[in-house]
């Protein structure tokens, strides 16, 4: 209404002969010139009173000083966290409160959490974030064909780390622990109880749940009011809005190295990507380098279908997807497909950007998609 | 002593009366400085001795230490082939990984040193080489489950007897000096090379027995050594 000209015209010309017609105070009609009267109607000062105080308030808020950008960090799920956020509040505590419902909920250390009573056979009714990881994990099994799998963990723990000849699991006991394993023989029921096809099938969401908990943090930042933030648990990094130069958060590749005693904080960067608005996970075969015979540098992890093995030449897979846990998740498939496989996935999944650095004869090498697609 | 050796120069003089005459009197006095010097032998001494750091890294508490001895030949005062003989141990606690490391071992150099000093009175500044090699079984174990690095579940690892060997070569320069009769004392500053390494694919030996620090193939160390002569006129 403020905005259409007409009817404002229209309303000054009702105004204006309504100004005409009623008589003079001392009855000489017609005779005495017209006194000038105030157009204003109270709606007008309504009007410019809000158009004042939205302004005042605009004002403010452009003088005011920005919300700082604060840092805090600990320790959570084995790893560290380090989350920088702008804001004025100190939200650490009730940060960590989410990490913590996420151990509540899956942590396999946590011998109280439902993961665990669940893998015990203990009668539990699962919580949101349980039902959340199993359906998004369901999910990815579905459309890797099987490389990820949160049943997987009897067969990775019978080949152990950094396996070797002399205890390698027979093709019998390979045979016998595929029979616990399968994403297809648990369901979640609709009233949250956990049915396995074998009451000695184990679940493990190890591989996604880091990811998860920095999405439930984020989750909660931007429900607080936070617009401009940084997540990154054991690497694993959502990133929204800008840093606190005002421009995008830049995100690190690691080189992959194979000194497994090697400091972390001291690791090469492949890349640095300039990110907002995602997530970003990696998943590395760091400490399982082999070094074949001519050379090349293969990485070997348990492929739940087969239950052996897999060496490929792909040393790490970084993924950028909406969502960690995704990210999560779908860096660890990769990382079991390999990259040919990886790559035909990536043809009809426009969502996932990815990072791949490989062995080629010897030398390292990277494929990407994320110039392709504008990132 | 003292009047045998006059007697000894005297004769000497006598001897070399004519030649001398045609002599340039400082030749005289080197020619009968050397004709002074004992002869020296092919098999010329026998010493045994031990590495006094080594041991004294166990004392003070460090995580890896060795006891170490050796005998060595004397050939002419100027060539000493050696034999070291050793064993080595270690207990390691991880800082980045929370592993823990452990190794006993034996091993042993051979080599030789050669002494650059003319005098022939104990002291003595001599560079050699040596080749080493040791036989191991070690452990690797983490108190805590470590994660596997794709599917990121927790797993023991405990890994025990892992066997493994390596060989290396060094290069020494050291001084060593009389300290009583027989008794020799020294050091020496050792640069070590490692030439082959077979250990297992879970992972390498922190420490090597022998060769210390297993952290790059180029390292350093040295002793500090307590040298009896057997044989010392």
């Amino acid at each position: 209404m403020m905005n259409d000209p007409l009817s404002l015209s229209h309303h000054q010309e009702a105004n204006t002969n309504a100004t005409t017609s009623p008589p003079s105070r001392d009855g000489q009609e017609g005779e005495s010139a017209p006194t000038p009267k105030s157009q204003w109607r109270p709606w007008h000062i309504i009007v410019v009173a809000i158009l004042a105080v939205a302004t005042i308030l605009i004002i403010r808020q452009r003088n005011a000083p920005a919300a700082p950008y604060q840092r805090i960090e600990g320790a959570v799920f084995g790893t560290f966290y380090h989350i920088t956020y702008q804001s004025n509040d100190q939200l650490q505590t009730e940060l960590e409160a989410e990490m913590h419902k996420v151990d509540a909920s899956l942590s396999m250390f946590n011998k109280e959490s439902i993961i665990s009573r669940v893998n015990r056979n203990e009668e539990v009714e699962v919580d949101s974030l349980f039902r959340r990881v199993f359906e998004l994990s369901m999910a990815v099994s579905e459309v890797t064909e099987g490389a990820f799998d949160i049943t997987v963990a009897p067969l990775v723990n019978a080949w152990g780390f950094g396996y070797k000849d002399e205890t390698l699991p027979s093709d019998a006991e390979i045979d016998s622990l595929r029979q616990l394993v399968g994403w297809q023989r648990i369901i979640l029921t609709a009233d949250g109880h956990v049915q396995k096809a074998d009451t000695s099938m184990v679940l493990d969401c190890s591989a996604v749940a880091k990811g998860f908990g920095v999405d439930l943090v984020a989750e909660h930042l931007l429900a607080r009011g936070v617009s401009n933030f940084m997540v990154e648990i054991g690497g694993e990094v959502v990133v929204h809005g800008v840093n606190p130069d005002g421009k995008l958060w830049r995100v690190g590749i690691s080189r992959p190295v194979e000194d497994a005693s090697a400091d972390p904080t001291s690791a090469q960067l492949e890349a640095v990507l300039p990110l907002t608005d995602c997530a970003m996970a990696t998943s590395g075969n760091y400490r399982n380098f082999y070094i074949a015979e001519d050379g090349r540098k293969v990485a070997h992890t348990i492929d739940p279908q087969t239950g052996r093995p897999v060496q490929h030449s792909l040393l790490s897979a970084t993924v950028l997807a909406p969502t960690c846990a995704e990210a999560d998740a779908f860096a660890t498939s990769f990382m079991v497909m390999g990259i040919e496989r990886a790559k035909s996935l990536l043809g009809s999944r426009q969502d996932l950007q990815v990072y791949f650095i490989y062995d080629s004869l010897g030398t390292m090498r990277t494929y990407t998609n994320i110039a392709d697609s504008g990132q | 002593m003292r009047a045998s050796k006059a007697f000894f120069l005297l004769l000497v003089l006598i001897v070399l009366a004519v030649p001398v005459s045609a002599q340039e009197p400082q030749q005289v006095v080197e020619q009968l400085l050397r004709q002074q010097q004992p002869k020296r032998h092919l098999m010329d001494g026998i010493a045994v001795g031990a590495d006094l750091l080594g041991a004294g890294l166990k004392l003070a508490g460090n995580d890896w230490s060795q006891m170490e001895a050796f005998v060595r030949l004397n050939l002419y005062d100027k060539y000493f082939p050696v034999l070291e003989l050793g064993y080595g141990e270690a207990d390691h606690e991880g800082r980045e990984l929370d592993n823990h490391f452990a190794v006993k071992a034996p091993y042993f150099r051979i080599g030789a040193d050669y002494c650059f000093t003319k005098q022939h009175n104990g002291n003595r500044l001599f560079g050699g080489l040596r080749y080493g090699y040791s036989n191991y079984e070690y452990d690797l174990d983490s108190p805590v489950p470590l994660t596997d690095p794709v599917w990121q579940t927790a797993q023991d690892f405990r890994h025990h007897g892992l066997s493994g060997n390596t060989h290396w070569v060094e290069a020494v320069f050291g001084v060593e000096t009389r300290i009583w009769r027989i008794v020799s004392m020294g050091w020496d500053l050792r640069f070590k090379l490692r030439a082959s390494q077979k250990s297992s694919e879970i992972g390498k030996p922190w420490y090597v027995p022998g060769m210390s620090m297993n952290d790059s193939s180029l390292n350093w160390g040295g002793t500090f050594k307590l040298v009896f002569d057997l044989t010392r006129r």
